[in-house]
C-alpha cells in the first residue's frame, strides 16, 4: 500500500512536524530547568546585598598630593602584582604650560613621580580608576557574558568565565581594564567589592592620607558623596561617550579627558 | 494538455514515511542541542541577568588584606591612635604607613610588618615634587633636608610637629 499526499497536505504536515520537533524537547527541558525564561528581572529584590546599596565614588582633585599610597594599597588588597605595569587605579600628573601644551605622566602608575625643574602654569594630580559606568561598553562587547554591572553599581568580571579575549580592554574609553598577568583574565577596579559589601571602605579610600577619595552609599542622601554630587562643582570623565560614568571629580580642570 | 495535467500531480507525491523520518531527525537534533546547551551553560547563568549569578558571591567572599582601619587598631593601640588623631596626621589611617594589617588584627601575635621610617616611606608624601601643593603637605628636598638619614631619627610619625624644625628630640 502506498501513501501519497498532495502539496498542501505535505506543507501542513511538515509545519506540524517542525513545530512538534522543536516544542517537544523544549517543553520537556524547560520543565526541568527554566532555561528559556525571559521574565522581567527584579534583581534588586532577588539579592539582599543589592536591596539597600547604590554606591558612589568622588575624587577631590584639589586634595590629591600624588603620594601613590592608593596605587600600592589597591595592588596589595586585590592581588595585582606590584612589579607589573598594570593598575586598577593609578594617579596621573598634569603639567599645564598653556592650553595647547599639557604634559601628562604617570610613572609606575603614580608611585614614582620625578621632580622636574619646570614652572608650569598649572599643575595637579588626577587619580583614575574604573568609572563603573551605568552604560558600560565593556559589558556590551563581552562575547561570553563574563562581565556585568551589578544593580548596586559595580562592574565585575567573572574570572571563571572570562576567556581573555581582551575586547573589553579595548572598548573601555578610560583604559581602566587590563589583562591580569597571573590569572590571564580581564581585571579591573571593583571598588573593592569584597570590602564594600561588608560595610568597609575600598582600600584606596582607606589609605588616602588627604581623604581626596570619597566613597559612600548614595541611598543615604546625607552621605558624603551624595552631598558632593548635589552641591559641588563636579565633572565626569568623557560624558560625551554616553557611558554614564559614576566617578565624580570635584573641580577638575577641563584639560583632563 | 494531458501531459501538463498529470505531471504536477506526480511531483507532489511524497511518501508519508519520509515526513516521519524528517520530523524524528529534527526532534533528535533539537534535543541534542538543548542537552548540550544545558550542560554547557552554568546553572546560575541568567539568575539575575546575562551573567553567572554565583559570581557575585565569589567576589563578595574574596579575602581582604586591609583591616577596617583605625577602629580595629584602637582595640589594642589606643594611645597611638589617639595621639595620631590629634596630630597633623589625624586624617591618616594606620595602614597608610603600616601596610595591610588584617592578618595582624586576626592574630596579634604575628609580628607586625616592620615599618622603616625612612626617607622612602615619608618621602612618598613629604618630598618636594612638582604638582604637589605645599599648602596641602609640608615638603622638603630629601637630599638637602636629612642627607638620606631615616626620618624617624628626628620625627615621630605618631606626633608629627607641623612646623619647620619639627623635632621631638
Amino acid at each position: 500500500m502506498k501513501f501519497t499526499v498532495s502539496r498542501r497536505g505535505f506543507l501542513v504536515s511538515a509545519a506540524k512536524a517542525v513545530t512538534a520537533g522543536i516544542l517537544a524537547p523544549v517543553a520537556t527541558l524547560t520543565a526541568a530547568q527554566n532555561i528559556l525564561a525571559d521574565e522581567p528581572l527584579q534583581t534588586k529584590e532577588k539579592f539582599s546585598l543589592w536591596a539597600n546599596n547604590d554606591w558612589g565614588f568622588a575624587i577631590d582633585v584639589n586634595k590629591c598630593i600624588g603620594c601613590g599610597l592608593c596605587v600600592k594599597a589597591c595592588k596589595q588588597e586585590n592581588g595585582v602584582p606590584l612589579d607589573q605595569e598594570v593598575y586598577r587605579t593609578w594617579v596621573e600628573r598634569y603639567l599645564k604650560f598653556s592650553e595647547e601644551d599639557v604634559r601628562i605622566d604617570s610613572p609606575r602608575g603614580g608611585l614614582d613621580f620625578k621632580q622636574y625643574d619646570v614652572r608650569p602654569e598649572k599643575q595637579f594630580f588626577v587619580p583614575k580608576l574604573c568609572n563603573q559606568c551605568k552604560n558600560p561598553p565593556c559589558v556590551q562587547v563581552c562575547p561570553v557574558g563574563a562581565t556585568y554591572r551589578t544593580p548596586d553599581g559595580v562592574v565585575l568580571v567573572d574570572r571563571k568565565r572570562c576567556i581573555g579575549c581582551r575586547y573589553c580592554i579595548q572598548s573601555c574609553p578610560y583604559g581602566a581594564r587590563f589583562l591580569h598577568p597571573v590569572l590571564k583574565v580581564a581585571d579591573k577596579c571593583t571598588w573593592c567589592y569584597h570590602r564594600i559589601s561588608k560595610g568597609l571602605q575600598p582600600a584606596c579610600v582607606e589609605v588616602c592620607p588627604k581623604k581626596a577619595r570619597k566613597f559612600s552609599n548614595l541611598r543615604d542622601p546625607n552621605s558624603e558623596v551624595a552631598t558632593i554630587r548635589r552641591k559641588d562643582r563636579i565633572r565626569l570623565l568623557k560624558p560625551d561617550m554616553g557611558t554614564k560614568p559614576n566617578v565624580a571629580y570635584i573641580d577638575l580642570d577641563e584639560v583632563v579627558k | 494538455m494531458v501531459y501538463l495535467q498529470e505531471e504536477p500531480e506526480k511531483r507532489s507525491r511524497i511518501p508519508q514515511s519520509a515526513l516521519f523520518r524528517a520530523g524524528f531527525l529534527l526532534f533528535v537534533v533539537v534535543t541534542i542541542f538543548l542537552l548540550i546547551r544545558q550542560a554547557a551553560v552554568p546553572k546560575s547563568f541568567g539568575q539575575y541577568g546575562y551573567y553567572r549569578g554565583d559570581n557575585v558571591e565569589e567576589w563578595v567572599s574574596l579575602p581582604q588584606n586591609f583591616a577596617q582601619g583605625n577602629p580595629d587598631c584602637t582595640t589594642c593601640h589606643q594611645p597611638e591612635v589617639l595621639q595620631t588623631g590629634q596630630s597633623a596626621h589625624s586624617q591618616m589611617d594606620c595602614q597608610s604607613c603600616h601596610g595591610p594589617l588584617l592578618t595582624h588584627v586576626k592574630n596579634p601575635k604575628q609580628p607586625l610588618p616592620k615599618v622603616i621610617g625612612n626617607a622612602e616611606l615619608c618621602g612618598a608624601c613629604h618630598r618636594e615634587l612638582i604638582g604637589r601643593a605645599r599648602d596641602l603637605v609640608p615638603t622638603v628636598k630629601l637630599g638637602q633636608h636629612s642627607g638620606g638619614l631615616d626620618c624617624s631619627r628626628c620625627h615621630d610619625p605618631h606626633k608629627p610637629l607641623p612646623t619647620k624644625g619639627g623635632s621631638n628630640l
